[in-house]
């Protein structure tokens, strides 16, 4: 009797596991066919977007019309900007594309700057005209690759959703490589390393955008000479912290930092106050100090924002840098950050950029950031407007209401920089700041102004 | 043979298992992404973006010195601005395989987002302590070797930086 009701638990239980493992898989198995189509997708669109891409800039090329040009070029820019964002969501395990990626992502970007160039009425040039084509022509080349590929994708041999899976532990894992020695044989995604490492040889690409390889090598103008040792670099950071917080610190740890500032990076703690770390970068080269970051959490607010502004000026004012004038700030938590731009008689520069940061509740200085100071400022030669301001406000469209004018120079994509004249105006309850070359009278940029909880940000 | 009572625990047991085991998947199944934790009292600027970083730096770092959150921080949006990567925050984070947080699921469980709110907020404002990191990863754990072939900057607590 009991045998027999053992019997029918253990075949109930069993049954009971088949349908469990059963249900299990079918969950499986649509989690993996959505997974499928969602890789299945990002290739096809790839694919297209490649090819259309050759395509536009193919037309572009054939077209003798400045105008219809433009417009080519910006289909171009946007189709590989489009493939990009496929290629990078696509599940490429074990090796990233990064070449493949460059690639689209300059394609696009140099397409854009053509079309921008042609919109403003000027030409390509000669060269310019030879490096589109030979993008053109390396597109053709990733789109026939592409298509090589595709014949595995639909021959099943590339299974997207075969790419996300729990890894074996390492014992069976082994057992199973001894039963079943694996032969060497291509892998499914060979085609793509095979296009990223030829996509790795191709000649840098210089031009006024960002993604241009130029940029790359941007090395900091305004840090000034001669390298600091560790010890000189202690004293330098103990310094401007004991004077932001108004407290005494102590050095607790030195790390380097081999970035695009080479740095000696500290931490620092507060022989006062429990708790409170800093954390400051000094430049390697002329000892400056590029970054600070005060850890602690701020409490409840007892400054308001003028009164923030008064405690960062004070602050700049005492470590040499006189002048600045405030340009945007933002609230964030209780703290206030403030961007400070450099002056040059009266002409602001904003590639001269300083943030500090103010803890609303005791007025302290939590955060520095001369990062772009540093890597932008230099002794320029400023260019003498042929401009009035009178005639850049002329060139504002009518019924777009002006709120002022003032000299400014500004960094472009390209790391440019232009002598514009800055023009407020206000359209529909919006603030708008438009930057008319001071030489050309071209309008270089348009930003809006964002209002944000707490202040301002431009974008 | 064993006494007519043990004969019985086996299949018993393995009943016990089977309908725990349904439990589980059951209750699992309840507590889907719709119960998201949120930051509760954090004021944010630019709150989607901000809130999307801040849960990223809590997963990938949330037990990581100040500045070493606010540096992964700045990776994700070093990424960003490179050619390399996707041009949104969120194209960046949810790039297949690139936050070990996103691919467990880490990223969904956070819920002290406090510290890494501050930090996101640094970020987003400029700060980045490796001025210029595309790459970071625990030197611990096993990574793809690919990664070891990139420039190195720094290390900030537990994490490489690099370029």
């Amino acid at each position: 009797m009991a045998r027999r009701l053992s019997t029918i638990l253990l075949s109930l239980a069993l049954l009971l596991a088949i349908g469990w493992g059963l249900w299990e898989r079918a969950n499986r198995l649509t989690l993996a066919n959505a997974v499928e189509a969602g890789g299945q997708r990002d290739f096809y669109n790839l694919l297209n977007y490649v090819e259309q891409a050759q395509v536009s800039m193919g037309k572009s090329l054939a077209s003798s019309s400045p105008r219809q040009q433009a417009v080519h070029l910006t289909e171009a820019w946007n189709q590989a900007a489009a493939a990009q964002h496929s290629l990078s969501q696509l599940p490429t395990p074990g090796f990233k594309p990064v070449n493949t990626s460059k690639f689209l992502s300059q394609a696009s970007d140099y397409s854009n700057y053509l079309a921008q160039k042609l919109a403003r009425g000027e030409e390509m040039t000669p060269q310019e005209r030879q490096q589109l084509a030979s993008l053109r022509e390396e597109m053709g080349r990733l789109a026939a690759d592409l298509h090589q590929t595709e014949g595995q994708v639909t021959g099943k041999s590339v299974r997207w959703s075969s790419f996300y899976g729990i890894r074996m532990p390492s014992l069976p894992r082994t057992i199973a490589g001894r039963a079943l020695p694996v032969e060497a044989r291509p892998g499914p995604l060979d085609g793509f390393v095979n296009t990223d490492r030829r996509l790795q040889t191709l000649p840098s690409l210089n031009y006024d955008g960002p993604f241009s390889d130029h940029l790359e090598k941007q090395r900091p103008l305004g840090l000034g000479a001669g390298e600091v040792t560790q010890a000189e670099a202690e004293r330098r950071a103990l310094n401007f912290s004991n004077a932001a917080s108004n407290s005494n610190y102590r050095v607790q740890a030195t790390r380097t930092s081999n970035g695009r500032i080479p740095t000696f990076s500290l931490r620092l703690l507060d022989s006062r106050r429990p708790n409170v770390t800093i954390h400051i970068d000094v430049s390697k080269q002329g000892g400056q100090i590029v970054s600070l970051l005060n850890t602690r959490p701020v409490g409840a607010p007892t400054l308001d924002a003028a009164a923030a502004l008064e405690k960062a000026r004070a602050f700049l004012q005492a470590q040499g840098f006189p002048g600045m004038e405030p340009t945007y700030t933002v609230r964030t938590d209780n703290n206030q950050v403030i961007t400070f731009a450099a002056r040059e008689g009266d002409v602001i520069l904003y590639p001269d950029q300083v943030k500090v940061k103010v803890a609303l509740d005791n007025g302290e200085i939590t955060g520095w950031d001369a990062t772009p100071y540093y890597m932008a400022h230099h002794k320029r030669e400023l260019p003498r407007p042929k401009l009035t301001p009178e005639q850049a406000r002329a060139k504002i469209s009518p019924g777009i209401k002006v709120e002022g004018v003032k000299l400014a120079l500004i960094p472009l994509p390209g790391g440019q920089e232009k002598l514009t004249y800055e023009v407020k105006t206000k359209m529909d309850n919006t603030y708008y700041l438009t930057y008319i070359n001071a030489l050309t009278g071209e309008e270089e940029k348009v930003l809006q102004i964002i209002d944000v909880p707490g202040g301002q940000l431009t974008m | 043979m064993l006494p007519r009572r043990l004969r019985l625990l086996l299949p018993v047991l393995l009943a016990a298992t089977l309908l725990s085991a349904a439990l589980w998947q059951y209750h699992r199944q309840g507590q889907a992404p719709g119960a998201i934790p949120t930051q509760a009292g954090t004021p944010v600027g630019t709150s989607d973006e901000m809130n999307l970083l801040a849960r990223l730096i809590a997963a990938e770092a949330g037990d990581e010195p100040y500045e070493g959150q606010v540096a992964v921080g700045a990776v994700v949006l070093n990424r960003v601005r490179s050619p390399l990567f996707p041009s949104t925050i969120s194209g960046v984070i949810f790039e297949p395989w690139a936050f070990e947080s996103v691919s467990n699921g880490l990223i969904w469980q956070v819920t002290n987002l406090a510290s890494a709110s501050r930090a996101a907020a640094d970020a987003l404002n400029g700060w980045d302590p490796t001025y210029g990191a595309l790459f970071f990863w625990n030197p611990a754990k096993e990574v793809s070797p690919w990664i070891w072939s990139r420039n190195i900057l720094t290390q900030i607590g537990r994490h490489v930086f690099a370029r």
